[in-house]
């Protein structure tokens, strides 16, 4: 009951934001984007009101449901009859059968990831360790003034400055709840999976037809890293999702040059640095690449909004661990010229290990450790060499440069890690692939769609 | 990979039929993780008693634990577990100025004495025992029983 009131609150928040800024969109486009950004705008929301101060407790999550459920009424009311309507597609009967069976394929995808959330115990080590116990730490005290939890070194393995984004989402389940420990504090999962689901098919279907939307779509909705990862109670589907959500905004932008897709794409690249430090370089990646767009155009007024939202609603963060121990792998303190050259010979390690994860097409062998990706990479590696003509489209463009510094960025670390190298790949390349995996889609649904 | 009339090329075709295929073997492999592989149904077997131990041990107060013929990744399991399960109760393995990053810095072989878990004011020490396999209770006694000093 409780995580249904809760979902709801999500969903109406998101959707008072997005409706009122995303123009000329299919309603499943905009229901898909608000379960993508709910979830992180509700926990932003919980964050800063924690370090004024203010622990969430349940009267403080129903107060803040239903001003999102209000103001989601009063979006919807206003944007009556303003949906843009997809054009339906004239579909024969074979495409009609295929369509059903991509959706009992998706709805399976659905169903597993519910059943992770709901049913089965948190049982990732990162997630228990790490993602939902930070969840509990939030749900019991405030930020400010700063928690134990902060300062004791026997938690160091749960990473003290890891951002809180992902368990405050969890805390807001405990604080409905009133109980701690596994008890459904895992269901924002549920609605970002669904979320960034509907956002795939919305952006493939705008450039490419609804046939390749469905099918790309299906294939990412039941990739075994989200029947692993998604509802696992880490914080790796709401990365991707952010991420997703993202990656469709900006491309809307690069095509509109409009402000609404510009803060959206900034929200959810300020939920990205909130949500894990991976994130934060992901969020730099768009800022960079959204600062050489407009600077192109010479949108100077863009440019500053962008970096001013991304770094405004970041910076809390960046102030309250300053004084944090580091105790843990500290990569961003090693991350300097002199590390980097040191350890260049991890390169080609590296490369091979991502490569061959890639291909990993089926769970065999002893090697058990990194989920497999079906034909995923695959497919994208054939339709990339196939549609080579696509490249004169701007949009694959971007999307190749996307994915291209996406998996660039994962390098450094790799390369200035104190742990076994082959081991920690072994244990994390999915899940940065993972990560990787909405633009992936996107990026094959684009090449599907015409050359010019 | 022309469309023509409406109607999807040989190659579009084999496209889509690789894309729903690699989906449905997907579903395949996870229905096999799920209900079919006997390690994941021990695996969640080993986290429901694992989970009650710990929960019954918590009933009395703060826990400590401890470890004899353990390996790392059995040390490192139980002590995550424990904090994650018994939170807000602390989970006492070392004196707090230890860093606990890794299997390595979890104590193991080390037996406390009564002493050392009441300055920690630990109510129940659970031991743990691998090569017995088992979780061992034991309340610690509010008083030392050979009398003050």
């Amino acid at each position: 009951m409780w995580w249904a009131l809760y979902l709801v609150f999500l969903q109406a928040a998101g959707y008072a934001l997005v409706s009122r800024l995303a123009r000329h969109r299919s309603r499943l486009e905009i229901a898909g984007l608000s379960a993508c950004l709910g979830p992180g705008v509700f926990g932003l929301c919980l964050v800063f009101l924690s370090m004024l101060g203010l622990r969430p407790g349940r009267a403080e999550v129903l107060i803040l449901g239903s001003l999102a459920v209000i103001a989601a009424a009063i979006s919807l009311y206003k944007r009556k009859g303003n949906d843009a309507i997809e054009p339906p597609e004239v579909q024969r009967p074979s495409a009609r059968l295929w369509t059903g069976a991509c959706l009992v394929a998706i709805a399976y995808g659905a169903v597993a990831v519910a059943a992770d959330v709901a049913i089965y115990p948190t049982m990732e080590w990162d997630a228990f360790g790490i993602w939902q116990l930070k969840g509990e730490v939030l749900a019991k005290s405030a930020l400010a003034p700063r928690p134990a939890y902060f300062e004791n070194l026997n938690l160091s393995y749960s990473h003290l400055r890891y951002p809180v984004l992902a368990p405050m989402m969890s805390a807001g389940v405990h604080a409905l709840t009133g109980r701690l420990g596994d008890d459904g504090q895992k269901t924002p999962a549920m609605l970002l999976y669904l979320g960034l689901v509907a956002v795939v098919y919305s952006t493939i279907r705008r450039g490419s037809g609804h046939l390749a939307a469905i099918t790309v779509t299906t294939m990412f909705a039941d990739l075994p890293v989200f029947f692993r990862y998604a509802g696992s109670g880490t914080a790796e589907m709401a990365l991707a999702t952010f991420y997703g959500g993202s990656v469709a905004c900006l491309l809307r932008w690069w095509k509109q040059r409009d402000w609404s897709n510009l803060v959206l794409t900034a929200l959810f690249s300020a939920c990205m640095a909130w949500t894990k430090n991976e994130g934060q370089a992901l969020a730099g990646i768009n800022a960079g690449i959204f600062v050489c767009l407009a600077l192109s155009r010479r949108q100077w007024a863009q440019c500053a909004a962008f970096l001013a939202i991304v770094f405004i609603l970041f910076s809390p963060w960046l102030i309250y661990i300053r004084n944090l121990p580091r105790t843990d792998e500290d990569y961003t303190g090693r991350l300097n010229l002199r590390e980097l050259v040191s350890h260049v010979d991890r390169v080609p390690v590296i490369v091979r290990g991502t490569v061959r994860a890639m291909a990993k097409w089926i769970d065999t062998g002893p090697q058990r450790l990194t989920a497999p990706w079906g034909m995923f990479w695959f497919v994208l590696a054939v339709v990339a060499i196939a549609g080579w003509r696509r490249f004169q489209r701007g949009e694959v463009v971007l999307l190749w440069i996307l994915l291209g510094l996406h998996l660039l960025v994962y390098v450094p670390p790799y390369m200035v890690t104190p742990w076994n190298l082959q081991g920690l790949m072994n244990t994390t390349i999915d899940r940065l692939l993972m990560h990787a995996a909405p633009v992936g889609a996107m990026l094959m649904g684009a090449m599907w769609g015409p050359a010019d | 990979m022309k469309e023509r009339n409406g109607k999807l090329g040989w190659c579009k075709r084999a496209g889509l039929a690789v894309m729903l295929g690699s989906a449905c073997m997907s579903i395949g492999l996870d229905i096999q993780r799920r209900f079919v592989s006997p390690g994941a149904i021990e695996a969640t077997r080993r986290f429901v008693i694992t989970d009650q131990t710990l929960a019954d041990a918590g009933r009395a107060g703060p826990v400590g634990l401890q470890f004899i013929n353990c390996d790392g990744a059995t040390r490192q399991f139980a002590y995550f577990r424990a904090v994650y399960d018994l939170y807000p109760l602390p989970v006492v393995i070392a004196n707090n100025d230890i860093v606990v990053f890794d299997a390595g810095q979890i104590p193991s072989g080390i037996v406390r004495s009564g002493d050392w878990w009441r300055r920690h004011e630990v109510k129940t020490i659970l031991t743990l025992d691998q090569a017995g396999n088992s979780w061992e209770a034991e309340s610690v006694p509010t008083t030392n029983p050979s009398g003050p000093g």
